[in-house]
């Protein structure tokens, strides 16, 4: 089972992840003759609270991806509808360590959720359910294995 | 009840307003398969969710679709944005 091991943050434990569109996305993008975006890097927070995994719509509109999906986010003004889209994450660890790529995921994009937070993004149960996580507070880090 | 919003809806917004619409029908005999919905109508009913993005990628392209487990708790979420919709 490959190991990620990252330091814990004052904010908690948060890794470097590279985002692009998911396969069939991709695919549907050079069928139109489009070219598929670069991946994008960002920083995400692994929250076990959070149901499914989210990223700020600012970094997925631009692709020109359809909506695939639709999940119930909280607001201010209660719960209501988000897109969801197809994308394609590399989860990265420490140098030398072997990314975690998932090739097709379903996400919640939403518009400027973490403002002021150093991270565009939420690892949620969807990916923690198929990994192991360990959050070792006194020796500040976090390791997941997958 | 009618779920959905008054006023300019995005194609998306009226995409979940009509697999709200077919949510109560779909729960007798389709709970935890998987709806198909575009266009803001139901295209059908999959067995995985792999089949219907499959077939949703294959009818709309680059257009929007929703892909949507057939679940009570989407009912009982859509009350509530019906009520928030409505105030």
């Amino acid at each position: 089972m490959p190991v990620l091991t990252f330091s814990k943050s004052q904010l908690g434990p948060i890794l470097e992840v590279s985002v692009w569109p998911g396969t069939e996305a991709a695919n549907q993008l050079r069928h139109a003759g489009k070219d598929v975006p670069q991946p994008s890097q960002l920083m995400m927070l692994v929250d076990s609270g959070s149901e499914g995994s989210v990223i700020d719509e600012s970094l997925i509109r631009p692709w020109n991806t359809p909506y695939v999906s639709s999940a119930w986010a909280a607001t201010i003004a209660g719960r209501k509808p988000v897109q969801q889209y197809e994308v394609a994450l590399s989860i990265r660890g420490q140098p030398g360590q072997p990314a975690w790529n998932i090739p097709s995921l379903l996400v919640s994009a939403r518009q400027s959720p973490f403002t002021g937070m150093p991270y565009l993004g939420l690892i949620g149960r969807d990916i923690l359910d198929r990994a192991v996580f360990v959050f070792n507070g006194p020796a500040h880090h976090c390791t997941l294995a997958y | 009840m009618t779920i959905g919003i008054t006023g300019q809806a995005s194609a998306f917004e009226n995409d979940v307003a009509a697999y709200l619409q077919e949510l109560p029908k779909l729960l007798g005999t389709n709970e935890g398969k998987f709806a198909l919905i575009g266009h803001a109508h139901l295209e059908g009913v999959h067995d995985s969710q792999e089949q219907a993005m499959r077939e949703g990628y294959s009818l709309f392209g680059l257009g929007g679709f929703l892909v949507q487990k057939i679940a009570q708790s989407d009912l009982d979420m859509a009350v509530h944005w019906h009520q928030a919709c409505q105030s």
